[in-house]
């Protein structure tokens, strides 16, 4: 009765990943039309088991019986051989990938049959990594990994490297000045702690590369080994995981490599360990002073990416057996302090200056990004609302919505597609296979990160919860490592086992190499370094800004080399305004405030000398149109890919806006100057934190939209510095 | 008797193989550029492999030393390299020293080249493999080597410069043939320890060479630019691992019509051998035959299976699992080895009865070699002092060449004159100018995003008509057709007949069977297959006709459609 319950179990686990089924390719009719229908059938014949056994034996079936690895490895043929391996934006990417699983499955015979099984798989992991790495640094070709928010971290990188633990302060560096505080929300602290000595010995940008391999292909199966082995698994189960923690998926690889959300990395990096040594910890009545340590460092790099404490929580429920153990242990006591005095006060700071409880609530006011009607150069000259839609309130990459049954399984179908299907269909018997606390723990976890993923996904959209799937997915690499070292070891009791194993071996063989195409850019899934473009932008800047600002007309985000503006300043040398620089907007925006844009030509002058504006940089149609027709007040300098630059006609750059000041310098936190009137208005954005060294600082009201500094009681040639208060003194502050 | 007449044979063989070169010497491969200063591409012209090559330490002085009397691409010292391997991996595996051994020895590599000829990547690849394995053999298990290290470094660090991005598999081969040979004998491994430091030895300088081998330069082709036809076969075929060109560069067709037949033949011999060697009880030559057998099938099914299902075969797989697996035709590689492991088997059970018997096997192989090792079009030109050819001929377009040969014979002669052709200009026919109807269907309904004329079956057949009535008879150079956004709905194959306006008067001005796309041209010159959804097609002279029909003769699972007719005039 093993198989058959085992059979039914896999055949609803199916039936819920797969949908509508086709033999090899979509070309055809479905063979099985709904998953429900395989649902239905696996539920058949769970009851089918249950009556037999009842009948023949008297008495109920066993777990062990729901998790014979020989029927889940069915599951693994069937994908194979269905269209499973030929849908878009799998990890192995098929058709033709069958030819390599079956190499594969022929390579591990000759393992299985020679017993070189552990020998094997105790290096592979290295080999995959390594092989990873060579098609990273391939792939790279010596550019910079620039794509979406890679641009962006290398930027934060840069900013901390020069004012860590000086965080957040106000930085002049971006739109007239901002308030340089995302390094809580997106993680970015554990980045740079954990490669802080590289960061500080060497320029980040010839380290960052490595920086992401390192994580990606040291770190990652370094610490899902350790794990292991802290939940008691064997070494060829760890050796195992380590090996699918480099493949499970392409949507870890669109996460790290696409979207470059290096905090969320990290953290998913080191979930698992926290997840070992948290389990010791509390196994443990007295645990070793290393493993308290490990422990408290560990847990406060994985918070420093904030929503890992929600993905973490069903540990917290793990604890509670035996909480009168640890609230008795003064080492368990003192470790949970240091936990707790190491992240207060950055939680605390990111509470107040991130208006954490707001974006919470975001979803209410949320709405999706719409396509707007393209505006013309007409609408621009005339006034015409090119800003963005009214409706000012917050909108995320995700629908907000509530709990929809139909629209979580469609998003558990479209994850299961993209996660290495070891995972898919191994997880439940690898899960039920486990015993005591780690079975507990792991299967809570991996059930609250999937519910997170699947269900959560509209209910809190801000979060961008649908990225738990692939934290679920490192963590279950663990028990299916055991399973698999199992699987493994029972192949010398016959052929069925041996031909299972071959199977399931052939996904762990070809695994690195499906990832190796993804990061080689020859899957689905595409990801961009920085091309030449990125750094001839950055030298026409530098040697044509003339002490002014450089503004990007229209809505910039991917525009430049697949990545965001944010570390041009730093490259150029010379500060800009844009409608973002990082990517903290779904539609489409102007940086020109609607009342200026409503006045046409006079506002769009107003608004460049307002941001003492010597550059004006234009990538789309309307805009370089507009410009062109301009030639008595912008000048053509050069064009770099899809962007025009252009210089001001006639315009003399000052960033006193009443008053006078005279050398002005800025770095990354702060301008100094010498005010030669008493009173003076400057053209950077006020900030409620800002200090001056020497001057009273007031909000200046330029124009609607805009307020700038104005400083009275100044010195008269004396050197006057403006940048943020003190953390501390923010954090005390009553205002922001 | 029977050894002195084997000898006799044998040496007949030698000097068939030195004496009638032109048989194996035909410009198999060309090479581009200097190949005595490191890499220098290099472009097999029967399959349109294009590569970055280089030649060991030792084979360039002995190419220098000699030169005179050898060109540089004629492997001749690796070939004797080869044979000293043979012979010396034959006394390791049989212990057998008799002099005999010495023409015998000869045997496997004649196999080699008389099933895939001299190409040099298999030859480079295989050169200095059975010296790898004697001294991998003794080094896992003689007890204190000592001096076999100072000779592995050397050994080792030129089979790695001979075999170059070939390394790996020539390795694996090495390693396994090292343990085929002491298991043979009965030798045991010293210690694990060893074993691990052995491989060390042996695999890290191949990733090194992997790793260091660099990428020939391209033409500057346009990214939907290809330079061989288009497999038919659905999906994307992209090596997992290492560097890859961004397009296909080996002609999977000719793949497979030149290693069809000899794969049959490689495989029958050695599955023969496999019984032939249980009976007498051989169990060396039984493991080697095998191994022969393992690969001659792997290179059967890459040819003769239909190309879906090659394409999942074992061959294709491992050329992608490899890296720079796809810029080589690993099909050769195995085939070489195949055919070598069989004449090693052969030898490596001499009974003085089938030294006859395989001596004259091996000299009907020579003078009966793979008639299609060589293309003739190609090699017309292989030896053309023109610079522009020599261009062309160096790099992957080549194959661009052969394909259009079948439509403009003299095509490297008029190149300049096709050049012009493909550059000249088309301009859209009005509703002024002639009439246009699409037969089985019409004109698709203007609700839809396109104008455009369409058989709106779903499906090509082979009978679908465009018909182009002209309000005046007019004179065309060709005519150009554009599916547009619907850029899969381009015909798979095109016949096009012009004239008076009836069909069966009209006659042929252009006919391709299967439509790859057209010949253009890169700014330097390079031809290349243009985009199959643009049909551009040129006649051979200018034609005044009153109709074009152009007829659509493939068969696929999508519609044909035209959104835009232009003329060449």
């Amino acid at each position: 009765m093993h198989i058959l319950a085992s059979l039914g179990l896999l055949l609803i686990v199916l039936g819920l990943s797969g949908g509508a089924w086709f033999f090899w390719d979509r070309s055809g009719d479905a063979i099985i039309p709904a998953g429900r229908y395989l649902g239905e059938a696996g539920a058949l014949l769970i009851a089918t088991a249950y009556v037999t056994t009842f009948a023949r034996q008297r008495r109920l079936l066993h777990l062990p019986e729901f998790i014979d690895a020989r029927a889940w490895s069915l599951g693994l043929v069937a994908i194979v051989v269905s269209d499973w391996i030929c849908r878009p934006w799998g990890l192995f990417t098929g058709p033709s990938i069958r030819g390599e699983l079956l190499v594969g499955a022929l390579t591990m015979s000759i393992l299985l049959r020679r017993g070189w099984c552990s020998t094997f798989f105790s290096y592979w992991p290295i080999v995959s990594a390594a092989i990873l790495m060579w098609s990273f640094w391939i792939a790279s070709d010596g550019s910079l990994l620039f794509s979406d928010d890679h641009a962006m971290f290398i930027f934060r990188l840069k900013l901390l490297k020069e004012n860590f633990p000086f965080i957040p302060f106000w930085s002049p560096l971006w739109n007239a000045g901002f308030d340089a505080r995302d390094f809580f929300a997106t993680g970015t602290l554990n980045a740079f702690l954990l490669s802080a000595p590289f960061i500080y010995s060497f320029p980040v940008e010839s380290v960052y590369n490595a920086l992401i391999a390192t994580l990606l292909w040291v770190f990652l199966p370094s610490s899902v080994f350790a794990a292991g082995l802290l939940l008691g698994v064997s070494r060829l189960g760890a050796s195992i995981a380590a090996t699918l923690s480099l493949c499970s998926g392409l949507f870890w690889y669109r996460w790290s490599l696409k979207y470059g959300t290096i905090g969320f990395i990290v953290s998913s990096t080191l979930v698992p360990l926290v997840l070992g040594l948290a389990i010791r910890f509390i196994q443990y009545k007295r645990p070793h002073k290393r493993l308290c340590i490990s422990l408290a460092v560990v847990t406060s790099l994985t918070l420093l990416w904030s929503p890992s404490g929600i993905a973490l929580l069903p540990l917290a429920f793990c604890a509670l057996p035996t909480w009168r153990q640890i609230f008795s242990s003064r080492r368990h006591l003192l470790t949970l302090l240091l936990i707790v005095a190491i992240n207060a006060p950055w939680m605390m700071m990111m509470w107040k200056v991130s208006k954490v409880g707001n974006f919470l609530s975001a979803e209410r006011s949320a709405h999706t990004t719409s396509q707007q009607s393209t505006p013309t150069s007409t609408d621009i000259s005339q006034g015409t609302d090119t800003t963005s839609s009214n409706n000012t309130s917050a909108s995320f990459r995700h629908r907000s919505g509530s709990i929809d049954p139909k629209k979580s399984l469609n998003q558990w179908h479209n994850n299961a597609s993209a996660l290495n299907p070891l995972l898919v269909i191994f997880a439940l018997p690898a899960l039920l296979s486990l015993s005591g606390l780690v079975r507990v723990a792991l299967s809570l976890l991996a059930g609250w990160l999937l519910l997170l993923g699947t269900v959560g996904v509209s209910l809190k959209p801000q979060l961008e919860l649908d990225r738990m799937v692939v934290l679920a997915s490192i963590l279950l690499t663990i028990p299916i490592g055991s399973f698999m070292s199992q699987l493994f070891g029972n192949s010398t009791r016959g052929m069925l086992w041996r031909i299972s194993g071959c199977v399931a071996g052939s996904f762990l063989l070809i695994g690195p190499f499906a990832a190796s195409s993804m990061v080689l850019g020859r899957s689905d899934e595409r990801y961009r370094f920085a091309s030449p473009d990125v750094s001839a932008l950055a030298s026409i800047i530098h040697d044509n800004a003339a002490d002014g600002r450089v503004v990007f007309t229209g809505c910039v985000l991917h525009e430049l080399s697949g990545g965001h503006l944010g570390p041009l300043p730093m490259w150029s040398g010379v500060p800009m305004v844009a409608s973002s620089y990082a990517h903290n907007i779904w539609r489409y925006e102007q940086p020109i405030p609607k009342s200026l844009l409503d006045r046409g030509d006079s506002g769009i002058q107003e608004y460049l000398n307002l941001q003492n504006a010597t550059l004006v940089v234009a990538h789309e149609p309307i805009w370089i149109e507009y410009f062109r027709a301009r030639p008595t007040e912008y000048r053509r300098i050069s064009q770099v890919g899809d962007f025009f630059i252009f210089s001001r006609v006639g315009y003399t750059s000052s960033y006193a806006l009443a008053g006078e000041i005279r050398e002005l310098a800025t770095n990354s936190s702060s301008i100094s100057f010498i005010p030669t009137t008493e009173r003076v208005a400057l053209k950077f954005k006020y900030f409620p934190f800002l200090k001056s060294s020497a001057c009273s600082l007031e909000p200046y009201t330029a124009t609607d939209g805009l307020t700038f500094i104005q400083l009275t009681n100044c010195p008269s040639n004396q050197v006057v510095t403006i940048r943020s208060i003190s953390p501390v003194s923010r954090l005390l502050s009553t205002s922001n | 008797m029977n050894k002195v007449a084997a000898t006799i044979v044998i040496l007949l063989c030698c000097m068939a193989t030195l004496l009638i070169p032109g048989r194996f010497m035909e410009p198999l491969v060309l090479v581009c550029g200097d190949s005595a200063a490191g890499w220098f591409p290099m472009v097999n012209l029967n399959h349109n492999a294009y590569y970055n090559w280089r030649v060991d330490h030792i084979s360039r002085l002995f190419i220098e030393l000699f030169s005179p009397l050898y060109a540089a691409n004629k492997p001749l010292f690796r070939l004797i390299i080869l044979y000293v391997g043979t012979l010396l991996f034959t006394r390791r595996l049989t212990s057998q020293s008799s002099l005999a051994r010495i023409p015998l020895c000869l045997i496997p590599g004649i196999t080699m080249l008389a099933v895939v000829g001299i190409n040099p990547i298999v030859v480079g690849s295989l050169a200095w493999m059975p010296i790898l394995a004697v001294v991998c053999s003794v080094l896992l298990t003689k007890t204190n080597p000592r001096a076999w290290w100072l000779l592995a470094v050397v050994v080792v660090t030129e089979h790695c410069l001979s075999a170059n991005q070939a390394s790996p598999l020539a390795t694996l081969a090495a390693y396994a043939l090292a343990i085929v040979s002491n298991q043979a004998r009965g030798r045991s491994m010293v210690s694990r320890q060893r074993t691990v430091l052995v491989a060390c030895l042996v695999f890290i300088p191949m990733l090194l060479t992997v790793v260091s081998t660099p990428m020939p330069e391209l033409p500057d082709y346009p990214r939907a630019g290809r330079v061989v036809p288009d497999d038919g076969v659905e999906g994307l075929l992209r090596p997992l691992i290492g560097p890859s060109y961004p397009f296909e560069s080996i002609h999977r067709a000719d793949v497979r019509e030149l290693y069809d037949s000899v794969s049959i033949y490689v495989l029958v011999a050695s599955a023969l051998s496999i019984f032939m060697f249980r009976i007498i009880r051989s169990e060396p030559s039984r493991t080697l035959a095998m191994w022969s057998t393992i690969l001659a099938l792997g290179a059967f099914l890459d040819t003769t299976l239909p190309e879906e299902w090659s394409n999942i075969a074992p061959v294709a797989s491992i050329s992608r699992l490899l890296p720079w697996g796809t810029h080589y035709c690993l099909t050769a590689i195995c085939l070489g080895l195949a055919a070598w492991l069989l004449g090693m088997a052969w030898i490596a059970h001499s009974r003085r009865g089938v030294d006859i018997l395989i001596s004259a096997v091996a000299l009907y192989s020579i003078v009966e070699t793979s008639p299609a090792i060589y293309h003739p079009f190609l090699s017309r030109y292989a030896t053309s002092s023109d610079p522009e050819l020599k261009k062309i001929l160096c790099s992957p377009s080549s194959a661009v060449i052969r394909h259009f040969a079948y439509q403009h014979p003299n095509l490297m002669e008029d190149l300049s004159k096709m050049k012009h052709i493909a550059k000249q200009s088309s301009v859209d026919l009005t509703s002024a100018e002639a009439t246009i109807s699409m037969t089985p269907s019409s004109k698709a309904p203007p609700s839809e995003q396109y104008w455009r004329w369409s058989s709106r079956r779903g499906k090509q057949v082979g009978d679908e008509v465009l018909t182009i009535a002209f309000h005046q008879p007019t004179t065309l150079r060709g005519i150009e057709l554009d599916s547009g956004t619907y850029f899969t709905d381009f015909p798979r194959g095109v016949e096009i007949l012009g004239g008076p306006c009836e069909l069966e008067k009209a006659k042929v001005l252009f006919d391709i069977p299967s439509w790859q796309g057209s010949l253009a041209f890169t700014p330097h010159g390079y031809p290349y297959l243009s985009s199959r959804s643009v049909v551009r097609a040129t006649f051979n002279n200018e034609e005044q006709v009153s109709c074009l029909f152009v007829r659509q003769t493939g068969r696929a699972l999508v519609d044909w459609s035209v959104s835009r007719v232009r003329a060449i005039r």
